[in-house]
C-alpha cells in the first residue's frame, strides 16, 4: 500500500444498517467479516478510491463534516482501524476473530452453503399467501390430532407422564425435525435474496443441536431479519403438521406424540437470554445488534459510574440507542441478571449430582468382574456429567479470566482519568 | 493563548478516537437445540 494514497481491498462494500441507533449506522463488510460503523468512519471510507492522499481525505472530510479535520486524526483513523483490520489493500487482519459463541464447540458442516440453495423452492412456503393459510390449517390438524388421541384414550397429560422407553420414538421426530428447523432459517434468507451459510451439528454447552449460520442477514432490515429468526420453528411447525397428518392417515401414534410434544418444546425456543432464536429475534427487534456484549457493556459501565468513572465516551452504540428500545433494553438487562444468576445455581447443582454421580462410577469398579452390563450403564449414564464437569471448570476460567481483565480495565481508567485531569489542569 | 489551544486540541483527537467508531458484528449461529427435549422428558418421567 502507498501510504499516502490508500486503496480499499475489492472485496470491501458497506450498506445501511437497520437498528435503533438515533444516528445512521452502516454494515462495512470485508471478506466474511461486518462491523457496524458510524457515519463519521463511513465518510472516510468513502473518500478512500485510490487515488486521493490522507491530505486529501483529510481536507474533504472537514467540509462534509463541517469542522477542521487534520491529517493527524484521519491517519489515527487509519491505523487504529483500516489497517488493524486489513481493509486496505496491502494490509492484513491483525484482530482475533470474534467468536460466535464460547460454549458453541465442536462444529461439523453437513450441507453446505451450495447444496442449501438446491431446496430454493422451499423460500416460496414464506410468501405471504402462503404463510396465512399454512398456519391456519396447521392448527386445526394439530387441534384434530389432539382430538384424535382423545379419541384413542391418550390424552395431552398422558403425554407429559410417559416413561422415558415411551419416548423414544416420539423424540426421533423431534430430532428429525430440528433439521426441517435449520433449513426453515437458511430458506427465509433465501427468501430474502441472501446467501445462506452452511448448516451443521455442533454441541451448545453440553446439548448436541443443529445449526444454521445466517451470518449474512445483518444486511436486511429488523423486520426480515425477525423473518428469519422465526423461520426454524415456522418449518418445523409445517414439519410437524405433516407428522399429525401422516401419523392419522397410517394409525401411527408415535408420529402424533412426537409432533406434539416438539409443539411443546417450541417455548424453550424462544428464550431470550440464550442463543437461540428468542435471543436473535429481539435483538432484531430492538435493533440492537450483539445484545448479549450491549448487556455486559452495560453492566460493566454502570458499575464503573458507581466508582465515579466517566464512561461517556466509551460506546456510542449503546449511549445512542432510541429512548423506546432503551427502555426495553434495560428491562432485558434485568431479566438476564436474574436468569443468569438462577442459570449459574443450576449449574452448581448438576456439578453436585455429578460428583455424587462419578462416587457412584468408582464404586462400580470395585465390582467390575461381576457386573459389567452394569458398569456398561454407569459408564453411559455418566459420559454427559463429565462433560459438564470439564464444562464448569472452563466456566470457572472463564469467569477468572474476565474478573482479572476487569481489575486490570479499572485500573487503566484510573490512569487515564488522572492523566486526562493532567491535560486538563 | 497557544496553551489552551493545544488541550483543544488533545481533547478534540480524544473524543473522535476513544470513541468506539466500529464495533464487529457477532456471527450469527442460529440453533436448533434438543436441551429442552432432554430436561423435559427429565422433568416429567
Amino acid at each position: 500500500m502507498n501510504e499516502n494514497v490508500p486503496k480499499l481491498k475489492d472485496c470491501v462494500y458497506i450498506q445501511e444498517f437497520d437498528t435503533s441507533n438515533k444516528n445512521k449506522t452502516f454494515v462495512l463488510v470485508c471478506e466474511n467479516k461486518r462491523w457496524q460503523i458510524t457515519d463519521y468512519l463511513y465518510h472516510i471510507i468513502n473518500l478512500i478510491d485510490g487515488k486521493r492522499t490522507i491530505e486529501n481525505i483529510a481536507k474533504e472530510l472537514s467540509v462534509i463534516l463541517g469542522r477542521n479535520v487534520d491529517e493527524k486524526e484521519v491517519s489515527e483513523v487509519f491505523e487504529k482501524f483500516l489497517i488493524k483490520r486489513g481493509i486496505l489493500e496491502g494490509t492484513h487482519d491483525t484482530v482475533k476473530k470474534k467468536k460466535s459463541s464460547a460454549y458453541l464447540w465442536m462444529k461439523i458442516p453437513l450441507i453446505k452453503s451450495e447444496n442449501i440453495e438446491k431446496f430454493r423452492f422451499l423460500s416460496n412456503l414464506f410468501n405471504r399467501e402462503v404463510v396465512i393459510p399454512f398456519i391456519i390449517i396447521g392448527v386445526l390438524v394439530i387441534a384434530y390430532s389432539i382430538i384424535y388421541l382423545n379419541n384413542k384414550g391418550i390424552n395431552l397429560y398422558s403425554i407429559i407422564t410417559m416413561n422415558n422407553l415411551d419416548y423414544i420414538s416420539p423424540l426421533i421426530i423431534v430430532y428429525i425435525s430440528t433439521i426441517f428447523h435449520e433449513l426453515g432459517h437458511s430458506s427465509a434468507c433465501m427468501h430474502y435474496n441472501i446467501k445462506p451459510g452452511d448448516i451443521g451439528f455442533a454441541f451448545y454447552f453440553t446439548y448436541p443441536c443443529f445449526y444454521a449460520d445466517v451470518s449474512k442477514v445483518w444486511h436486511l432490515k429488523r423486520t426480515q431479519r425477525a423473518v428469519v429468526d422465526i423461520g426454524g420453528v415456522y418449518f418445523q411447525f409445517v414439519f410437524y403438521v405433516l407428522m399429525c397428518l401422516i401419523g392419522m392417515i397410517i394409525d401411527n401414534i408415535s408420529l402424533i406424540l412426537g409432533a406434539l410434544l416438539g409443539i411443546l418444546f417450541f417455548v424453550g425456543t424462544f428464550n431470550p437470554f440464550i442463543k437461540m432464536d428468542g435471543y436473535w429475534m429481539l435483538s432484531d427487534l430492538m435493533g440492537i445488534p450483539n445484545l448479549h456484549d450491549a448487556t455486559k457493556k452495560f453492566l460493566s459501565l454502570r458499575i464503573r459510574n458507581i466508582f465515579g468513572i466517566n464512561t461517556e465516551k466509551e460506546d456510542v452504540f449503546i449511549r445512542d440507542i432510541k429512548e423506546k428500545e432503551k427502555r426495553f433494553f434495560i428491562i432485558y438487562v434485568l431479566a438476564s441478571i436474574i436468569f443468569m444468576t438462577s442459570f449459574t445455581f443450576g449449574i452448581a447443582n448438576v456439578s453436585m449430582m455429578t460428583i455424587a454421580k462419578l462416587y457412584n462410577v468408582i464404586n462400580a469398579i470395585d465390582a467390575i468382574d461381576m457386573n459389567v452390563k452394569n458398569i456398561f450403564y454407569t459408564f453411559i449414564n455418566n459420559v454427559a456429567l463429565v462433560v459438564t464437569t470439564i464444562l464448569l471448570i472452563r466456566i470457572i476460567f472463564t469467569t477468572s479470566k474476565a474478573l482479572i481483565q476487569g481489575i486490570f480495565s479499572f485500573v487503566n481508567d484510573i490512569k487515564k482519568s488522572v492523566r486526562r485531569s493532567n491535560i486538563e489542569y | 493563548m497557544k496553551k489552551l489551544n493545544e488541550s483543544l486540541e488533545v481533547e478534540r483527537i480524544y473524543t473522535v478516537l476513544e470513541e468506539r467508531i466500529e464495533q464487529e458484528l457477532e456471527e450469527r449461529i442460529e440453533l436448533g437445540c434438543w436441551m429442552y427435549c432432554k430436561e423435559f422428558c427429565i422433568m416429567y418421567s
